[in-house]
């Protein structure tokens, strides 16, 4: 079978600033400089059609960037990426994609046309996506309203309804809350199995990659160490991990430090700061003189935001947040911020 | 340049819907919605008014006229060159997701603009029947100036949506020469006639948006044939301005996300 993607030989360069060495003053003076970091060195793979290709690797081993490359959205700085002729490939990552000024309704429309669907095909599908998505009269106000479980499930909504020919999907396995996120693996496996579209998956959950993909590729330090048979590469990726792993467990996951509390239509938004090696986040809030109550849990490594609707108008609340990361079904949790942070809800205008 | 236009009717929908989205987004936003389409160029024409004919003591034949005109072209080209800097920034949401050609993104800027100019010409066309301007063949000689007008801000726009993305400081930057430019082209006088010396032809010469300003006047208000030889040197050197800009996006495109 004709490849449907082929990845010859590719590198790609990210120019970072580093610290200069010498005296503090001197360096301050003359800033950081300019250093290239290679995310990928010289990989080469050839996807066929309707193949389950999965990614695997330590974070910074270089997934994302391969999958952004293979999108077209980053040009390897040498190599090149052969892509079938009249093939749409579109981007799934968690990062939020939406326009966050414009409405549900106009983000759906927006990113059909950019991915090529016309008018009538993105109609077709509007009513789908909307519902999948659990939106209701949502969809017609502007995304920055939206919870981030809520940019989450649009933006996948609109990637599973909306399909190109392949698919790139950046760790989004676990979007929302646990009802949504069993509806869509759910809607993953349809997607994955009728034949249609080819999928490439980036992902940590191992059981789920062994089970939904054809193949694994294994990447580390933007090195492909291994590309096979899925049950195969992942066995083999645990073995070497497994003992690291649980070495790093140990050490403590940093606290997200809470930055901030606004006032929203219902409730309270909570900000922090993210911490990049953690699967979510739980946040905890108490009212005065209380001790904190666990108010919810958000998963994603970007998330950094978290709205409280269930909230009293008037009340002081103040809130802190605990990162946690899962390897190999061990679930490890950060400290918290004993300070946490506060915020007032506002009084309901009673005209 | 065969990739432009497969590109452009690819994307055409696109670009329509995005203009359309910024639009209506700009009405929900407001209390006046729509209104301010209408509101805006018309305070604007009057507080220029007031500046030249009462601070300035000044007169001129057609003067809210000549003032409505001059702001409809400056506006829009302030705007979108303006825009096209924090471009590839706002749309960043959508460039993570999919391969995007990087000057769709500006022919939809154009078009949001666009429609905001139509407007202001409407305004100026109401002048006109006020002032009673005759509408003849010179009048349609409009139409090359407002080609050239528009092909000359996607000129300029394409390269500074290249340079935003490398150069933070870019906006600030194109703030203050925009704002220099706004005092250098003429938008609410006249070059020729109120800078003194030969300054003012001098700034005509030289100022490729100076000198559109006063051919479109020329052309829709006072009658008067358009300079052929100025404005199609604009031509040239907006085609040329935009066929690189177009060149060097396209070469560089792939490795905006890597910056931005």
């Amino acid at each position: 079978m004709e490849q449907i993607i082929k990845v010859n030989d590719i590198k790609i360069f990210y120019r970072t600033l580093v610290k200069r060495k010498g005296s503090k003053k001197l360096t301050h003076l003359l800033g950081k400089r300019r250093s290239n970091f290679c995310a990928l060195q010289g990989i080469s793979f050839d996807i066929t059609p309707g193949e389950i290709l999965g990614i695997i690797g330590t974070n910074g081993s270089g997934k994302s960037t391969l999958l952004k490359a293979l999108g077209g959205i980053i040009k390897p700085d040498s190599g090149s990426i052969e892509v079938a002729e009249n093939t749409r490939v579109s981007l799934l990552a968690l990062a939020s994609s939406l326009m966050t000024e414009m409405p549900g309704r106009d983000n759906i429309y927006l990113i059909g046309l950019q991915l090529g669907f016309s008018r009538e095909e993105i109609e077709a599908q509007f009513n789908k996506i909307v519902e999948f998505a659990d939106l209701g009269s949502f969809i017609d106000k502007p995304v920055r309203t939206y919870s981030s479980g809520m940019r989450s499930k649009l933006s996948f909504s609109i990637a599973v309804h909306l399909t190109t020919e392949v698919i790139l999907i950046d760790e989004v396995l676990s979007v929302g809350d646990v009802a949504f996120r069993q509806k869509s693996y759910q809607k993953m496996k349809e997607l994955i199995t009728d034949d249609k579209h080819t999928v490439i998956i980036v992902s940590h959950d191992m059981g789920r990659l062994s089970t939904l993909c054809d193949r694994v590729l294994w990447l580390d330090k933007g090195q492909l160490v291994m590309l096979g048979e899925a049950k195969e590469v992942v066995s083999k990726y645990q073995q070497k991990y497994a003992a690291t792993e649980q070495k790093g467990i140990q050490s403590e996951i940093k606290a997200p430090r809470p930055i901030e509390v606004i006032p929203s239509q219902n409730g309270l938004v909570v900000c922090w700061n993210t911490v990049s090696e953690a699967t979510g986040y739980i946040v905890y809030r108490k009212k005065e003189k209380e001790s904190y109550k666990r108010v919810g849990i958000v998963v994603g490594t970007q998330t950094d935001k978290f709205e409280d609707n269930n909230v009293s108008p008037g009340e002081t609340y103040t809130y802190t947040i605990r990162a946690f990361r899962v390897y190999n079904g061990i679930t490890d949790r950060s400290s918290v911020f004993a300070a946490g942070i506060s915020g007032t809800v506002p009084q309901k205008n009673s005209n | 340049m065969k990739d432009l236009f497969k590109n452009c009717k690819k994307y055409w929908n696109f670009c329509c819907y995005s203009a359309y989205c910024h639009l209506s987004s700009d009405i929900s936003s407001m209390r006046l919605g729509w209104l301010w389409w209408v509101a805006e160029p018309l305070l604007f024409m009057a507080v220029y008014t007031v500046v030249f004919s009462v601070v300035f003591n000044r007169n001129m034949t057609y003067l809210m006229a000549y003032i409505s005109c001059g702001l409809m072209m400056w506006n829009f080209f302030q705007r979108c060159v303006l825009n096209s800097v924090s471009l590839v920034k706002h749309y960043s949401g959508l460039l993570h997701r999919v391969y995007i050609p990087k000057y769709i993104l500006i022919f939809s800027t154009l078009l949001y603009e666009a429609f905001k100019m139509f407007i202001s010409f409407m305004i100026v066309m109401v002048f006109m029947v006020y002032y009673r301007i005759p509408l003849s063949f010179t009048t349609l000689q409009f139409i090359p100036v407002l080609v050239t007008f528009f092909l000359f801000t996607f000129g300029c726009c394409v390269w500074l949506l290249h340079l935003g993305v490398y150069l933070p400081d870019i906006k600030k930057i194109t703030s203050v020469c925009l704002k220099v430019l706004f005092y250098l082209s003429g938008v609410f006088f006249s070059l020729d006639n109120r800078i003194k010396g030969d300054f003012g032809s001098f700034l005509l010469r030289v100022n490729p948006v100076g000198r559109l300003l006063h051919e479109a006047r020329n052309a829709l208000l006072y009658n008067t044939n358009i300079s052929v030889r100025p404005v199609a040197l604009i031509f040239v050197m907006a085609v040329i301005l935009s066929v690189s800009g177009i060149f060097v996006v396209t070469r560089y495109e792939q490795h905006y996300i890597k910056v931005s």
